[in-house]
C-alpha cells in the first residue's frame, strides 16, 4: 500500500501544531517566563517534520482512497502526540518523555487524566499548553466524527451519514465545511463559557483555560484539586452545563444554524434518550449523597451530584468532591457511568447514547422475531429505517470495547497495579474520563505514580477509544496492507 | 432492692462516662477544610501538629530520581495528602492517637473509611517509618513491586536527606522556613501553609521535625 497519499495532509497538521505552540511560547515570552524557549524550539523540530512530510507527499489527491482515511485517522493520533509532547518534555518541569506523551495524549483524546502535580505552581504556558491541546484536540474529535466516522462507517456511525453518495474522495471538501461550522459554534460556546467562569469568580487566566477543558469535555484543570478549588455555586453550575453542551452532538447544532430550525436538537431521539438518563442518574445521585452524607442543604447535594454525574458522564473528568467516599454505592455508580459517554458527533468519548438506543432497538426487534417468527418488524431512528449493518457495526464495536477492555486491565495488573485500579484504569483510558477509581488513580489521586509501562499501555487505551477500535483495528488487518 | 438497683446504675453511668472520656482521648475529629498539611507525613489539626503514624514521607524539598529526570517526590507527597483532604471538604477527618510527644502527636487519620497512610502507601508516595504495622508493609510492598511513585526512583532516605545527603545529580536545597515572629515566638513554615509565600526566613530546616525539634511552631497566620 501507498502511504504517500497522507503524507501532504499530515505535514498540514504538523505545520498547523507547530503554529499553535506559538501561541504558549508567546505568552511565557511577554510574562517573562524562561518556557517559551521550549516551545520555540518544539516549534521549529515540528515544523521542520512538517516539511519533510510535505516533500515526499503524493501531489494527486484522488489517489486517496478509504484505505487511506483509516491509516490518516490512525497516523494523526499517533503522530501529533509525539509531537505536542516536546514542550513539556523540554520545560523546566524536567518531565520524563513517557510523563510527557502521556499528558499529551491524555490532553489531545480529551481524557483528562495528568500525571502533573502542583499545577498552582506550573508555569502559565504550560498551563495554556494543556488547555489548547484538549481545545484543539475536541475540534479534531468533532469533526472526526461528523466528516471521517460515517465514510469510514466505524460503530454505527453511518448512521449520521448525510448525503447517501458521500465516498473517501469528498472527505476532504466535507471536512473544510463541516470545520469551519463546528469551528464557530465551538468557539462560541468557548468564548461564552469563559465569560461567565470570569463573571463567577475566576481570574482571566483560569476562565479562559477552563473554558477550553469545559467545552472540549477534556478536563485538565489548572489545579491540583480541579474543581474543588472553585466552590462558588455559579461556576459548578456554569461548568455543568458546558459540559452538557460539549457532550451534545455538534453537527445537529450546526444544522440547526444553518436551518434556523431552532428545535431539532431536541427533537433528536438521541439528545431526548441523553437527557432524560442525565436527569434521573443526577437526582438519584443527589438523594443518596443528601441521605449518605447527611447534608442539611438538598440544592448543594444536587449541585454536587449534578457536577460530578455530569463531569463522569460526558467523559470530561473534572473532580469536585471525592465521590468515592459517598458510600458503596458509588463508586460501583461512577465505574459504569465511565462507559456511557454522551451524544455522537460531540466531543465526549464513552459508548454514546446511540449505540444503547441501536442496542436497544436491536433487542426489540430480536424478542419480536422470537414472538411471532413471521412478522416483519421494521425499527426506526429518527425517522430512518436502522438497517441490519448499522445494528452489526455495533455489535462489533462492543466486542471490540469488551475484548480491549479485558486486554488492557490484565496488562495493567500485569504491571503491578490492584485489580480496582487496573479495572477503572481500563475503563478510563478507553471512555476518555480522566479519574479513575481506587487510592492511585482515583478522583483525589494522580497517575504521576503508576510505573511506566502502565503509562503506555493508558495511552494505548485513550488511542484505542477515542478512535472507536474499528479504526484501529482494521489497520490490522494483513489484507488492509496487501495491494 | 431498690437501692441496689439504684447503686448499679450509677455504676454503669460512671463505666459509661468513663470510657467515653477515654474514647475522646483516643481520638478526635476536625473539619477536612480545616486540616493544614505541614509536609507529606504531617498535618496540622486544631492547634495540632500530626504526624501520620506508621509512614515516612520524602521531606518537601526532597528530589527524588526516575530514569535521570528529578521530580519532586517530597512536594508530590504533600500534594497528594492535601488533595485527599481538599477532595473531601464536607467530610469530616477522623484521627486516632497512638502516641505523643512534647512536640506532635502520631495519630492514624481517615477521611470517612479512607486512611490517609495506607492510601500513600498504596499509591507509593511515601514508605513506612521504622514500626510500620504488618498491613502498611503489605501496602509498600505492593507498590514496590509495582515500581510506584517513589519505587521506580532513585532516592535518599528522607532523615538522611534532611541531614544533607544528597546523590550526585540532587542539587534540591532545604525549602522549610524559619524566623521569629514580631513578638519573638520562634516559627516556620512549608509550602503548603498560607504563610509561606509572606514569611521572611532567617533560617531554612530541611524538614519539618527538624523545625520542630528546634522548638519552633507552624506559623498559620500572619501577624498584622
Amino acid at each position: 500500500m501507498d502511504i504517500r497519499p497522507i503524507l501532504f495532509p499530515l505535514s498540514g497538521l504538523l505545520a498547523a501544531l507547530a503554529l499553535l505552540m506559538e501561541i504558549p511560547a508567546l505568552f511565557d515570552y511577554f510574562v517573562h517566563n524562561s518556557e517559551w524557549e521550549a516551545f520555540q524550539v518544539s516549534a521549529l523540530i515540528t515544523f521542520f517534520a512538517a516539511i519533510a512530510l510535505y516533500i515526499g507527499r503524493d501531489r494527486n489527491m484522488s489517489h486517496f482512497s478509504l484505505r487511506h482515511g483509516y491509516l490518516f485517522t490512525v497516523s494523526c493520533w499517533i503522530l501529533l502526540p509525539l509531537f505536542a509532547a516536546l514542550p513539556f518534555f523540554w520545560s523546566t518541569q524536567d518531565m520524563s518523555y513517557t510523563d510527557s506523551v502521556f499528558e499529551t495524549i491524555s490532553g489531545l483524546t480529551t481524557t483528562g487524566a495528568t500525571v502533573m502535580s502542583g499545577l498552582e505552581y506550573m508555569p502559565p504556558g504550560i498551563l495554556l499548553w494543556r488547555g489548547l491541546l484538549q481545545w484543539v484536540g475536541g475540534i479534531g474529535i468533532v469533526v472526526m466524527a461528523i466528516s471521517i466516522f460515517p465514510v469510514l462507517k466505524t460503530g454505527g456511525m453511518q448512521l449520521f451519514q448525510l448525503e447517501s453518495s458521500e465516498t473517501a474522495g469528498k472527505v476532504f471538501p466535507r471536512i473544510q465545511d463541516v470545520a469551519s461550522g463546528v469551528f464557530a459554534i465551538y468557539s462560541g460556546l468557548t468564548v461564552l463559557c469563559g465569560l461567565i467562569y470570569f463573571i463567577a469568580g475566576m481570574s482571566a487566566f483560569d476562565a479562559v483555560v477552563h473554558a477550553m477543558t469545559t467545552l472540549s469535555t477534556g478536563g485538565f484543570s489548572n489545579t491540583d484539586m480541579s474543581f474543588a478549588a472553585f466552590p462558588d455555586k455559579a461556576i459548578i453550575w456554569t461548568g455543568s452545563l458546558f459540559m452538557l453542551l460539549g457532550s451534545l452532538p455538534f453537527s445537529l447544532m450546526l444544522y440547526s444554524l444553518r436551518r434556523k430550525s431552532r428545535w431539532v436538537l431536541f427533537a433528536d431521539r438521541q439528545v431526548q434518550i441523553y437527557l432524560l438518563f442525565l436527569f434521573f442518574t443526577c437526582f438519584f445521585c443527589a438523594t443518596m449523597f443528601h441521605i449518605i452524607m447527611k447534608n442539611e442543604d438538598f440544592f448543594y447535594s444536587l449541585t454536587l451530584a449534578t457536577f460530578n454525574v455530569i463531569s463522569v458522564v460526558t467523559t470530561t473528568g473534572y473532580a469536585f468532591e471525592d465521590y468515592t467516599l459517598w458510600g458503596a454505592f458509588a463508586p460501583v455508580l461512577f465505574f459504569f457511568l465511565t462507559f456511557v459517554g454522551g451524544c455522537s458527533g460531540s466531543t465526549a468519548g464513552g459508548i454514546k447514547m446511540f449505540r444503547f438506543h441501536v442496542m436497544w432497538l436491536s433487542f426489540q426487534k430480536q424478542f419480536g422475531h422470537l414472538i411471532f417468527p413471521k412478522g416483519v418488524f421494521v425499527q426506526k431512528i429518527n425517522g430512518k429505517p436502522l438497517h441490519n449493518d448499522i445494528s452489526q457495526s455495533v455489535l462489533i464495536y462492543l466486542t471490540l470495547l469488551i475484548f480491549s477492555f479485558a486486554v488492557l486491565a490484565t496488562a495493567l495488573s500485569f504491571t503491578g497495579l490492584d485489580m480496582v485500579t487496573a479495572l477503572s484504569g481500563a475503563a478510563t483510558s478507553l471512555s476518555n474520563v480522566g479519574p479513575g477509581l481506587g487510592e492511585i488513580i482515583g478522583p483525589a489521586g494522580n497517575f504521576k505514580t503508576l510505573p511506566d509501562s502502565a503509562k503506555w499501555i493508558l495511552d494505548i487505551g485513550m488511542i484505542l477509544g477515542r478512535l472507536e477500535y474499528v479504526t484501529v483495528v482494521v489497520l490490522l488487518q494483513v489484507s488492509f496492507w496487501r495491494f | 432492692m431498690r437501692r441496689s438497683i439504684v447503686c448499679l446504675a450509677l455504676l454503669c453511668f460512671c463505666i459509661l462516662s468513663f470510657h467515653a472520656n477515654a474514647e475522646e482521648k483516643k481520638s478526635f475529629w476536625a473539619k477536612s477544610s480545616d486540616v493544614i498539611v505541614i509536609d507529606g507525613d504531617t498535618l496540622f489539626v486544631q492547634g495540632k501538629v500530626v504526624q501520620l503514624t506508621g509512614i515516612d514521607a520524602p521531606e518537601i524539598g526532597q528530589q527524588c530520581d526516575h530514569n535521570g529526570h528529578l521530580w519532586s517526590c517530597g512536594m508530590t507527597a504533600a500534594l497528594d495528602l492535601h488533595k485527599s483532604l481538599a477532595m473531601a471538604r464536607l467530610s469530616q477527618l477522623h484521627c486516632w492517637v497512638n502516641g505523643k510527644t512534647s512536640v506532635w502527636v502520631s495519630a492514624t487519620c481517615y477521611v470517612e473509611e479512607k486512611d490517609l497512610a495506607a492510601a500513600m502507601l498504596g499509591a507509593g508516595t511515601v514508605e513506612i517509618d521504622r514500626v510500620g504495622s504488618p498491613y502498611y508493609r503489605s501496602l509498600m510492598q505492593s507498590a514496590k513491586e509495582g515500581d510506584f511513585g517513589l519505587w521506580g526512583s532513585t532516592f535518599e532516605q528522607p532523615d538522611k536527606w534532611a541531614e544533607k545527603a544528597r546523590f550526585s545529580e540532587d542539587k534540591s536545597a532545604c525549602i522549610v522556613k524559619a524566623g521569629k515572629t514580631k513578638k519573638g515566638k520562634k516559627v516556620f513554615t512549608t509550602p503548603l501553609m498560607p504563610t509561606y509565600k509572606k514569611f521572611k526566613a532567617t533560617r531554612m530546616f530541611c524538614s519539618d521535625e527538624d523545625a520542630l525539634l528546634a522548638d519552633y511552631v507552624p506559623l498559620i497566620k500572619m501577624s498584622k
